[in-house]
């Protein structure tokens, strides 16, 4: 199974990605994974710093939103570009992320850089469940 | 899944007078009002199904006044297409929506004028290319050579380009060559979250990614000598520069803020949309307040932006040509924004009425008389900048009154994507294409010399066909057409991925195995 796929036709001017995971745990890493590689080759980044990010949220599909908006935070406001990401979601009253993302900051003599990331939207915006685990689709502004 | 589900909602457009199409308002349960496109045959042929369902959902929002208009270069946008403008009614409980704006608030355009010809800078182009790609900084999370302090950024989020030149970053002239004078008063800091300084603060003076670049351009077919001449275009081979880009990270995030705040608060107000990209709350509210005042900071951080470019420009001219910009008599024609929301008066059946214009990928294109205008250009109408592909040139166009009556004055801002970046890359090679480019007279740099093909010219509708139809229309005419000659650009490619992908599968494979 893939760990995610950018999609043709669903937008002209941005980035649309499909990402899979057996649970939601590998669902949402593999999301940060799609995003972390639009941003930058992901052989060109050194996995040095690590950021820890908890949220909460009572809706999965937003918890998935403010994760992945939370990536492009690093980005502008720490200039951390990422590598890995480790996820543990649970439920008990609201869905729970903990996440570990490593990476390094920007460095341009370094990093092959793709697109400057914008925004994640509500267009297409979905989560899930499917035969074989979770399905998530994002459509993110550059 | 239904990708496009506007097919039937085209089918229903019918042609009305020539290159006007409109869509009755019945076409859709909850439109207000009808739907008018601006277009040639070919354009409406060729336009994207979304777009239909898109503006149409527009023509759902409480208070439109009149049309949810369509302009020749609309694409598929997030709620409302790019290329849409809608104006609503404060008094009839209309809505302000951060998707009619879209997440680049104040994304714009910005032309500079010079007496130079193109034989002055022929042999320094690549020198000057190389120099302004140093000095305004392209692509991922970039930050500019400006560091301001918390205080200081506050004076930017309220005072926009006037404080840029209040520190030494331009001329005061370039102030009245500014859309509302390159600072809107309503803005109030109190309005941004602290995510939105974090993330934009240190990036003014920067490009960004994406369509966003800075253009050396010359000056080719002037259209109408007198009104070129106004706005300081004298002569074919006159060496121009444009620029396009918006608030930086800084306006994304009040974006991304006030869309979640507007989704949960919209129930409270008894909004239902038909797209959560459409979230809104009535401009009179305390939400639609919050909104138009956060908003207007990064249309500040925007003017300022790009103001700050404008002094780079103009010192990275000065070094490489050994003269002052003075002497080159590098004056702005025009800064135009084309993502922003404002209150404007417009007449609605024969009586002069506030009403709060959306205009998402669309200029504002006033005629003669407008108060808004500075003097120099209240005769003329105002000047309208509109970029083309980095391939293809760009235009400069007059506003009219026709536009007022119209549009609410309202025009194009480009040429419209009509291709996704993923098939522009599988199209062509970006390293041939900067060939060819240079090949044809235009030295580009961007971040990722492979990053060019997902902005080749031909991902784009044709950038003259655009501007005819507005011009047939009278609603923004030609003035001076521009050819590029050298391009910084921010984007780059993701053909490595395809590289990148059987180490993630292995990847994969092994997690899934663990």
């Amino acid at each position: 199974m893939p760990a995610y796929r950018f999609l043709e036709g669903l937008v002209t001017a941005d980035l649309a990605f499909e990402a899979t995971g057996k649970d939601l745990n590998q669902l949402f890493k593999n999301a940060a994974l799609a995003m972390f590689s639009a941003q930058a080759k992901l052989s060109s980044i050194t996995p040095k710093i690590t950021k820890r990010i908890r949220l909460e949220h009572e809706d999965l599909e937003q918890l998935l939103f403010d994760f992945l908006n939370d990536i492009i935070y690093f980005k502008d406001a720490k200039q951390l570009l990422f590598k890995t990401a480790k996820v543990k979601i649970t439920k008990d009253k609201n869905y729970k992320l903990d996440a570990e993302l490593k990476g390094e900051t920007l460095n341009l003599k370094k990093h092959k850089l793709g697109n400057d990331l914008k925004a994640v939207t509500y267009h297409q915006f979905r989560v899930e469940k499917t035969k074989s685990g979770w399905k998530c689709v994002v459509v993110v502004d550059i | 899944m239904n990708e496009k589900p506007g097919g039937y909602l085209k089918a229903l457009a019918k042609k009305t007078s020539p290159m006007i199409w409109d869509i009755p308002k019945t076409a859709k349960g909850g439109m207000l009002v009808p739907v008018r496109f601006f277009a040639s045959d070919a354009l409406m042929k060729d336009m994207d199904e979304t777009v239909f369902d898109q503006i149409t959902n527009v023509a759902c929002l409480p208070g439109i006044v009149k049309y949810a208009y369509a302009m020749p270069d609309a694409h598929s946008g997030y709620g409302f297409p790019i290329g849409g403008v809608a104006a609503m009614d404060p008094k009839d409980n209309g809505v302000i929506s951060p998707g009619g704006i879209g997440f680049d608030i104040n994304c714009g355009m910005r032309l500079v004028t010079t007496n130079l010809r193109y034989k002055d800078i022929k042999d320094k182009l690549k020198p000057l290319v190389d120099l302004l790609f140093e000095r305004v900084p392209a692509g991922v999370g970039r930050k500019g050579f400006l560091k301001p302090s918390k205080s200081e950024f506050q004076e930017i989020m309220t005072q926009g380009s006037k404080w840029c030149v209040s520190q030494g970053y331009g001329w005061k002239e370039d102030l009245d060559a500014t859309e509302n004078q390159g600072c809107i008063s309503w803005a109030n800091p109190n309005k941004v979250s602290q995510r939105a300084l974090d993330r934009g603060m240190m990036q003014l003076g920067t490009l960004g990614s994406g369509n966003h670049y800075l253009e050396i351009q010359l000056a080719e077919n002037i259209a109408d000598p007198e009104i070129a001449k106004q706005f300081g275009i004298v002569s074919p081979d006159q060496v121009c520069v444009m620029v396009h880009c918006g608030s930086r990270g800084f306006g994304h995030q009040i974006a991304t803020d006030y869309l979640k705040t507007f989704l949960n608060k919209m129930p409270q107000y008894g909004i239902k949309v038909r797209d959560r990209e459409l979230a809104c709350a009535p401009f009179e509210s305390t939400d639609g307040q919050d909104y138009f005042q956060g908003m207007a900071c990064a249309a500040n951080s925007a003017f300022a932006n790009r103001q700050i470019i404008l002094h780079r420009i103009r010192e990275s001219f000065s070094k490489i040509l050994k003269k002052s910009p003075e002497e080159m008599e590098m004056h702005l024609i025009y800064d135009v924004a084309h993502n922003v929301a404002k209150k404007e008066k417009h007449r609605v059946n024969g009586k002069m009425k506030e009403l709060i214009m959306h205009r998402k990928g669309a200029t504002r294109c006033f005629g003669p008389g407008r108060e808004e205008l500075a003097a120099k250009y209240r005769k003329t109408g105002q000047p309208v900048i509109v970029g083309g592909s980095m391939e293809t040139g760009s235009y400069l166009l007059v506003g009219t009154d026709k536009a007022l009556q119209e549009t609410w004055g309202s025009t194009a801002h480009g040429s419209g994507r009509t291709m996704s970046r993923t098939k522009a890359k599988k199209m062509v090679r970006g390293e041939a294409l900067q060939k060819k480019m240079e090949q044809r007279g235009i030295y580009v740099r961007t971040v990722s010399y492979s990053g060019l093909a997902e902005e080749a010219g031909f991902a784009y509708k044709g950038i003259n066909e655009v501007v005819d139809v507005m011009h047939k229309l009278g609603i923004s005419k030609k003035v001076v057409g521009f050819r590029p000659i050298g391009n910084v650009k921010g984007t780059a490619s993701l053909r490595w991925i395809l590289f990148a992908l059987p180490a993630l599968f292995a990847f994969v494979i092994a997690s899934l195995l663990h």
